[in-house]
């Protein structure tokens, strides 16, 4: 009984200490507004910003992203082998902690709104919403001081990464671009005829699907790209700039004359494309079922069942889908490639509300976007024992192979991956690749407004059930365009849409005036 | 009674009270404790602000709830299939508690016992996985048969008519087994000498069941109902979500409050207005309680919850 009865003091000890605590953090939000007043006397001290960082307090930093494996092998090496980089220039220790991908937004969430330990977190859900509750530290005073090569090397990009007035976090090195293409196993097309820089538009694609549908009938000619979506999910990426609930503006719209927001489901592209999807859904090159289908893509080309898709596409998106289906298939860029808000800052490295040294939080970021050791050690591991160099281009040692490596991050979550070596089965010259297929897209005349959705949060939850009703659906010809297009956007009327365009529009007006 | 008295019999019976305390403290911290946490429902949560100095809401977040053109669809499916549980879950565990206490065997009895409990015992999404072993297009065990006998394929997950008996069934086979139990324990509560006493007046094993099981029966079963219609405004979200493969095609006959809720908000992860739905849901059920136990007490006081 008394050990119950100390478990019950306990935890409302532990209950009241939690109100406190959220009491508490008001304070911590006034220092920071102190400190955004005081950014002049901050500016005057960047010439010593190394005393803030050598300061002889090794203070120790979390630091959490995503990852397949939890716990790999080497992370106490990686660990140390970072620290070590890390002592030489700022007094702090990391601690490094991987989420698998399945709890990884749900565990961060609760990480950021439980206010526990937390420095650096790779953040893959959007920083407005995070940003809206006062989670996210804002780094805009120090940045410039106490990450200068990181905001050199992303500068181009961190507009996305505003969000009120303030910045939430430094995008990753990555495609930041996004554009869509028609994936296919290469050895079809081949045996079909067809060479990969033939196929220019749709008309080209119908083509090889009719050929392949003759060819093969044992495989369906296109199946989704992603699951509970229809084929044709990505066939208007790149006409929109779509930043909630399916309201955006058209890419081409032209910003010298003030920007029209519109609702994407209610236009002739939109319509051109449910009418395609159904056109094609009848003559059979799709999947049956594909909007409920539970079988990843890559499964389905392993199990030799599916020739093509039609998804997001990048320079290196032939590799590594070859890599994932062990099957070999090339990748047609089709759509326009675009760069958006939100292309850019879906992930980031962020700095939590919670963290108590934001500078060194920031300066061992800095490391992860310009030190190349620091780099190759944080995404390949331990050189020699997770990887092996040769002409610049990092491999597995032999007989290391995916399942049994130590150690291995995805480039897109690198921060700069540029710095440091390539994979080998990244295709050649990987970063100008990369590097050029940013800089050539065309920019969103949205991009770096970021929407704040205060006011049309009611409507936000209501057109997300009615797009689940009907999106997969239209995008995957299931049903005649010409009834459930129009029933489609009358009940994402009578759900509040354009509440949430007039919203939009003043919003926008208001930013393009700023700008 | 004069005060002097209450305070003896306090004083008598202190220990008792010192017995009841720590389930008390553990009633109080557990769960009245947070309850306070409802005044999120009433605040824009901001997490640097803290919940008590996050500003007032009002009762916006509620409107998200009702501003909607599905909110009567949604309240209506939610209040149907569970009056439909209700109604389906109790017979059918009725019906296998007195299928299991007429038998004989102990043996028998635990196999049978086990063998209806173990549905409850699967996840959701493994069920949601058998159903669809059963229903899938493609590959699907119906439409195997149906291909077999020389039938038109039936596409189950972009037929919304189906699903109301499908979710009915499925809930069914999942839960009743569980209940059953609690039956079960009812029925062997029943004083035997009863049905001995029956036999000798030549009581054949139906009217024993009729007059005997059935009507010593009836305060368990109303307060299981009690119980149940208290969370009438409450859906089972993987019965609703995951079996039903979250197909849109279905969504008419398959959304609920806590599916509705949860397609909004995964977008917009507002913790106030997510707890405004919990506190919706939770007073509409306290109110039914209170409503049902009422016309219990009015129609059969003895069997009444409180």
């Amino acid at each position: 009984m008394r050990k119950k009865m100390a478990a019950a003091v306990l935890m409302a000890a532990m209950t009241a200490s939690l109100l406190a605590g959220c009491g508490d953090s008001k304070s911590s939000d006034s220092t920071k507004a102190d400190s955004a007043q005081t950014t002049a006397s901050n500016q005057s001290e960047a010439g010593d910003s190394t005393s803030d960082l050598k300061d002889g307090k090794t203070e120790e930093l979390l630091m959490v992203w995503p990852g397949s494996n939890a716990s790999p092998a080497d992370m106490q090496a990686v660990e140390d082998a970072m620290n070590e980089i890390i002592g030489e220039k700022v007094d702090a220790k990391v601690k490094l902690q991987i989420i698998e991908w399945g709890a990884y937004n749900d565990q961060t969430n609760l990480m950021l709104s439980s206010g526990e330990k937390l420095d650096m977190v790779f953040l893959m859900s959007n920083i407005r919403e995070d940003g809206q509750r006062g989670q996210l530290y804002p780094i805009n005073d120090l940045v410039e001081t106490y990450a200068p090569d990181a905001y050199g090397a992303m500068e181009r990009y961190i507009e996305a990464c505003y969000f009120d007035g303030n910045l939430y976090g430094l995008p990753t090195y990555r495609d930041l671009a996004s554009q869509a293409g028609f994936m296919c196993r290469a050895d079809i097309l081949e045996e079909l005829g067809y060479k990969a820089e033939d196929i220019k538009n749709f008309d080209d694609i119908e083509e090889v699907l009719k050929k392949c549908q003759e060819v093969h009938p044992e495989l369906y000619p296109m199946i989704p790209s992603d699951l509970n979506s229809g084929c044709f999910l990505n066939y208007v990426k790149g006409e929109f700039d779509v930043v909630t609930s399916g309201v955006g503006v058209d890419i081409d719209d032209d910003a010298s004359d003030g920007i029209t927001v519109i609702n994407t489901y209610d236009t002739e592209k939109y319509k051109e494309m449910a009418e395609k999807a159904y056109d094609w859904n009848q003559k059979g090159y799709f999947m049956p079922d594909s909007t409920t289908n539970t079988t990843t893509r890559q499964d389905l080309f392993r199990a030799n069942t599916a020739f093509s898709y039609y998804g997001n596409q990048h320079p290196g998106t032939a590799t590594q889908e070859t890599m994932n289906s062990g099957k070999e298939i090339v990748s047609i860029p089709i759509g326009r490639s675009t760069i958006s808000t939100s292309s850019v800052n879906f992930c980031q490295w962020a700095i939590p509300a919670q963290c108590e040294n934001p500078k060194k939080a920031l300066a061992v970021l800095n490391l992860l976007y310009s030190d190349s050791d620091f780099q190759n050690l944080f995404r390949y591991g331990i050189e020699g024992k997770d990887y092996v160099v040769s002409d610049g281009i990092a491999s597995y040692p032999d007989g290391v192979t995916s399942d049994s490596v130590g150690w291995g991050n995805e480039l897109w979550l690198c921060g700069n991956g540029s710095v440091g070596y390539a994979w080998e089965t990244d295709p050649e010259n990987v970063y100008e690749k990369f590097t050029e297929y940013n800089d050539t897209a065309q920019e969103s005349p949205l991009y770096g407004f970021i929407y704040d959705t205060t006011n049309v949060k009611n409507e936000i939850t209501a057109i997300t059930n009615v797009t689940d009703k009907y999106k997969a659906i239209i995008e995957n010809g299931d049903a005649d365009p010409s009834t459930t297009l129009p029933q489609f956007n009358e009940e994402l009327k009578s759900a509040g849409i354009d509440n949430i365009i007039e919203d939009m529009q003043k919003q926008v007006d208001e930013w393009l005036a700023n700008k | 009674m004069g005060k002097k008295k209450t305070w003896k019999n306090i004083k008598r019976a202190f220990p008792l009270y010192i017995m009841v305390a720590p389930g008390f403290l553990y009633l109080l911290i557990n769960n009245y404790v947070p309850m306070t946490g409802i005044i999120i429902a009433f605040k824009h949560l901001n997490f640097a602000k803290g919940i008590l100095h996050s500003d007032w809401a009002g009762l916006s977040n509620f409107k998200y709830l009702f501003k909607t053109p599905d909110a009567a669809l949604i309240t209506r499916n939610t209040l149907l299939y569970n009056f439909a549980f209700i109604v389906v879950n109790t017979t059918v565990s009725i019906l296998i508690a007195i299928l299991l206490s007429e038998l004989r065997s102990k043996t028998k009895v635990k196999i049978f016992q086990s063998a209806v409990l173990i549905p409850s015992l699967i996840s959701i999404i493994i069920v949601s996985y058998l159903v669809y072993a059963f229903l899938s297009g493609r590959t699907g065990f119906v439409n195997g048969l149906l291909t077999s006998l020389g039938k038109e394929n039936i596409s189950f997950y972009t037929e919304s008519k189906y699903w109301p008996f499908i979710l009915i069934f499925v809930n069914c086979w999942k839960g009743a087994g569980y209940s059953s139990i609690i039956y079960l324990a009812a029925i062997l509560g029943i004083d035997q000498e009863m049905y001995e006493a029956a036999e000798i007046d030549g009581a054949t094993r139906w009217h024993k069941i009729k007059c005997i099981t059935l009507p010593l029966l009836k305060s368990t079963v109303i307060t299981m109902t009690l119980l149940s219609i208290g969370r009438i405004f409450y859906s089972d979200f993987g019965l609703f979500y995951q079996v039903p493969m979250n197909s849109g095609a279905l969504i008419n006959a398959t959304n609920t409050i806590d599916t509705y809720v949860y397609r909004g908000l995964i977008e917009l992860g507002d913790i106030s207005m997510s707890s405004a739905a919990c506190v919706y849901q939770s007073l509409m059920g306290f109110a039914l309680v209170m409503i049902a136990n009422w016309l219990t007490k009015r129609y059969s006081s003895e069997n009444a919850l409180f």
